[in-house]
């Protein structure tokens, strides 16, 4: 078997938002306040205090083609890592607790070659859009895995983006940052706009592609006008109505104090100050990738 | 034994002279801590690096803006406390000069380890100087102090707070009572000079406000707590008064008075002291000075009680002499012969105005009318304390010059370094200053460049070095500092303190001292213990036994009959 490294920019494939799927959104807005009476909705004065925020990132460190028998295979060789903060509001520290890191390499079939740090993994396709899915679904799995373990202790869970396939922790809400599309029927997105710092939509339920309840909140910053400081939240389907209104009420008092500032932040207020952190610790964690780089290579050089 | 105190930094440069260590969040380092790590090299073996620590800081790591730290403090961004220290290094074994590698453990250095370090395992002879900031003892190598390999220490500080004279006569105290240098230590004398206040004349005295805490400090160190054992007292006659009573308020035994006669004035040819200003070299009546002094040295016939006549007149004081040569220098007759030829009457006019000025100052420590002493500062004791502080400026420059002149023209004649003697002399700026002449200045030069062969060690304090004759700076084996003044603290004669130490002298405390000795690439950080004998009549316990005795020694019933041969009926 031959094998190639792709150095030229790896990151070009490294695109952190899933490609949105069209299709009509299936929604029950009535869960909480009737289609009616839908309004911006106060937070309550006191929320939780002991929060944990989970979080991943990860990194495309090369490309590689794998040459055998004349048939070419793509593959990647990505790092990614995922880590949680605990921050106790009342005893003002906030630590990150639990900090994984994994490497692999992803392919449709098995090099049996040692790629040094680079386990192998299962793609199951060679298309490079597949490729990169398959990464992201390692980093969420490995995700979950991190929170798993600390999730017990906090009050009040947020996991980073959907909240697909981890809706069996507790107390767990999924924090999705940017707007691919409009899930409410064109009647009530008129609510999201009127949102003011602090304020939440009432619980609404989500049918397309798995069933879920979700709200949007707004988020306190600059500008608090269209869809500007808007997070959307999810919850799990398996939860009782009441508590997942006790959940939305949790994150609409828990969530906009840890909102990020502009200027220290691109992606502020969404991207959460403690989850900045954590990214860059995690981003610190994954290694020099020109070292990494040069690993692969000496490891693909070998056959 | 060695604890675990962090790594070596990867983060930041490691080289042979100087490291980072991150320091592990269940250790810690301070400043002034001793730490040592270990390297493999090929071919030579494990090298082992020790150093000081000069600089300690901690960050937030993960905060990217001043304003995280609210956000970390508050509990909403992660981030971690991450303290390093840097270590200067002060040893490097065998001598490979290898960086150590980053990620090395880093130990704290205890016992033999730290001895080895700080190079105590190499000084056979050990002058303990005090406690560093982590309570070990630390020391002075004795080769350094008594001429074996240097001499001279310089001791700077600003007034008050630096404690200097506090410090020097700890040394004394250390060195004499440690058993550094053995047996020599019997033999070994000690010139004190006291320039204000009756700080020192009481060095005899336990001091009585020091507790077990501090006596216990002294027995650590390897000496017994307590005052000198054998301490003069010298202090200038009390003006006016003409049985030559000495000028001290604060005690009344071991003490006696100093003065010259004014036949030794003659023929010691002391007229130069008298001019020893440096504003005074800059004139030309110094030429009139040394005619004179040759001159008196020639015609002075010395009488009875130290007077002497001139061309058969009797001159009893200070004042009579003054007149003498006020008179000859004025008389067109005999100008000539006193003040040499070719010499402008305004220039002679100069020399007289000052002479006269002098006579104030200069007249209670050169008399007529008191028997000699053999030698103003001839004293049996251990410790001569010569009091200064309440004469006048020009007086103190006399006995300071006089009084070393006589010490070194001693130890010259001797020919043998051996027993040792130390001089303490505070406000060297002002006896050898960087610009100009003196003849004090010369003195004290010729003690820098020749006394370490000689067995003269100055133990010179200043409130600023940057003002002290350079070449008496430079021959310091030992440089003190004490706490400086912020601006004197950047000067070049501040050198061998490190970058940190040049500011942490900005706010040394009284009792604090960076001492450099020419064996260490660092100056070590000493707190010296509170002195044990008295250093204000306040803190003084009752007279020793050994001053008592003096008083009643000084008047030998039996020494007037001794002159008589008389059968006394």
């Amino acid at each position: 078997m031959r094998i190639t490294v792709d150095a030229w920019d790896p990151s070009f494939a490294d695109n952190p938002e899933s490609p949105s799927r069209s299709g009509a959104a299936e929604v029950k807005a009535a869960i909480e306040t009737p289609i009616a009476q839908w309004a911006p909705i106060d937070a309550p004065k006191t929320g939780p205090t002991r929060l944990l925020l989970v979080d991943g990132v990860r990194r495309i460190d090369a490309r590689v083609e794998l040459l055998e028998g004349g048939e070419r295979r793509p593959g990647l060789c990505a790092s990614w890592a995922a880590g949680s903060v605990a921050c106790d509001l009342d005893g003002k520290v906030a630590a990150v607790t639990e900090i994984a890191v994994e490497r692999g390499l992803f392919t449709e079939v098995d090099p049996k070659v040692d790629f040094g740090p680079y386990v192998f993994q299962d793609a199951g396709s060679a298309e490079p859009s597949d490729l990169i899915a398959a990464v992201q679904v390692a980093m969420a799995r490995l995700e979950a895995k991190t929170a798993s373990d600390m999730v017990m202790e906090a009050e009040l869970a947020v996991l980073d983006g959907p909240l697909r396939g981890r809706t069996r922790l507790p107390n767990s809400v999924g924090y999705i940052k940017s707007h691919h599309r409009a899930y409410l029927p064109a009647g009530l997105n008129e609510v999201i706009e009127r949102l003011g710092p602090g304020q939440r939509t009432p619980v609404f339920h989500l049918m397309s592609g798995w069933p879920r309840y979700s709200w949007y909140l707004r988020l306190p910053g600059a500008s608090s006008r269209g869809w500007a400081g808007v997070a959307r939240i999810e919850a799990a389907d398996g939860l009782g109505e009441d508590a997942v209104v006790a959940l939305a009420d949790a994150t609409a008092a828990a969530l906009p104090p840890l909102a990020s500032a502009a200027h220290k932040d691109p992606r502020a207020p969404q991207n959460l100050t403690p989850i900045a952190g954590l990214e860059r610790r995690l981003k610190r964690q994954l290694g020099d990738a020109r070292l990494l780089l040069r690993a692969v290579r000496t490891a693909s050089a070998a056959h | 034994m060695t604890d675990s105190v962090g790594r070596v930094l990867g983060t930041e440069d490691a080289t042979p002279l100087s490291f980072w260590v991150g320091v592990d969040s269940a250790a810690y380092a301070q400043l002034d801590d001793v730490l040592t790590t270990e390297r493999e090299v090929p071919g030579v073996g494990t090298v082992r690096i020790s150093g000081v620590v000069t600089t300690v800081r901690s960050r937030h790591e993960g905060a990217q803006f001043d304003s995280d730290v609210f956000d970390i403090a508050g509990g909403l961004l992660p981030a971690q406390v991450q303290e390093a220290a840097e270590v200067t290094v002060t040893r490097v074994e065998p001598e490979v000069f290898v960086p150590p590698t980053p990620g090395a453990a880093v130990e704290r250095a205890t016992g033999a380890e730290r001895d080895r370090a700080l190079y105590f395992d190499g000084m056979e002879r050990q002058v303990p100087l005090g406690f560093s900031r982590d309570g070990q003892a630390v020391f002075l190598n004795a080769d350094f102090l008594d001429g074996t390999r240097g001499a001279h220490v310089s001791i700077s500080g600003i007034s008050g707070v630096a404690t200097k004279t506090s410090f020097a006569t700890w040394l004394l105290y250390s060195l004499l009572n440690s058993g550094a240098i053995g047996a020599e230590a019997a033999n070994t004398k000690a010139l004190i000079f006291n320039v204000k206040g009756e700080d020192l004349l009481l060095l005899d005295h336990d001091n009585t406000r020091i507790d077990e805490e501090i006596r216990e400090a002294y027995r650590r160190l390897g000496m017994p707590p307590g005052a000198f054992k054998s301490v003069e007292v010298l202090a200038p006659p009390r003006e006016g008064d003409g049985n030559g009573v000495p000028d001290v308020a604060c005690r009344s035994t071991g003490v006696d008075a100093f003065y010259w006669t004014l036949a030794e004035f003659c023929s010691g040819g002391l007229l130069p002291f008298v001019f020893a200003d440096a504003d005074d070299d800059r004139q030309q009546y110094t030429m009139v000075v040394h005619q004179v002094a040759a001159r008196l040295r020639k015609e002075a016939r010395p009488k009875d009680n130290g007077a002497v006549a001139v061309d058969g007149q009797l001159l009893t004081t200070y004042r009579d002499l003054v007149d003498l040569i006020c008179e000859r220098l004025s008389d067109d007759a005999t100008r000539v012969e006193w003040a040499g030829s070719a010499i402008g009457l305004g220039t002679v006019n100069a020399f007289i105005r000052r002479l006269i000025a002098s006579g104030r100052d200069i007249g209670r420590l050169v008399r007529g009318d008191l028997p000699p002493r053999g030698g103003a500062i001839a004293s049996e004791a251990q410790v001569t304390v010569v009091d200064l502080h309440n004469l006048p400026d020009r007086a103190q420059r006399f006995v300071v010059g006089v009084v070393l002149r006589g010490e070194f023209e001693r130890k010259e004649k001797a020919g043998t370094a051996r027993p040792l003697q130390f001089v303490v002399l505070d406000e060297l700026n002002k006896y050898a200053p960087r610009e100009g002449t003196s003849p004090i200045k010369d003195i004290l030069l010729d003690i820098a460049e020749r006394g370490r062969s000689l067995g003269v060690i100055l133990i010179g304090a200043q409130q600023t070095a940057s003002e002290v004759e350079r070449r008496i700076a430079s021959n310091s084996a030992v440089r003190v500092v004490g706490r400086l003044d912020a601006a004197e603290a950047t000067r070049p004669e501040y050198g061998f303190l490190t970058q940190a130490q040049r500011q942490r002298v900005l706010m040394a405390k009284p009792g604090t001292m960076f001492v450099g000795q020419p064996e260490l690439p660092v100056p070590l950080v000493v707190n010296f213990p509170f002195p044990a004998w008295a250093t204000r009549p306040a803190e003084a316990g009752s007279a020793p036994a050994s001053s008592a005795r003096s008083v009643t020694a000084k008047v030998d019933p039996f020494e007037l009959a001794a002159d008589d041969d008389d059968i006394p009926f």
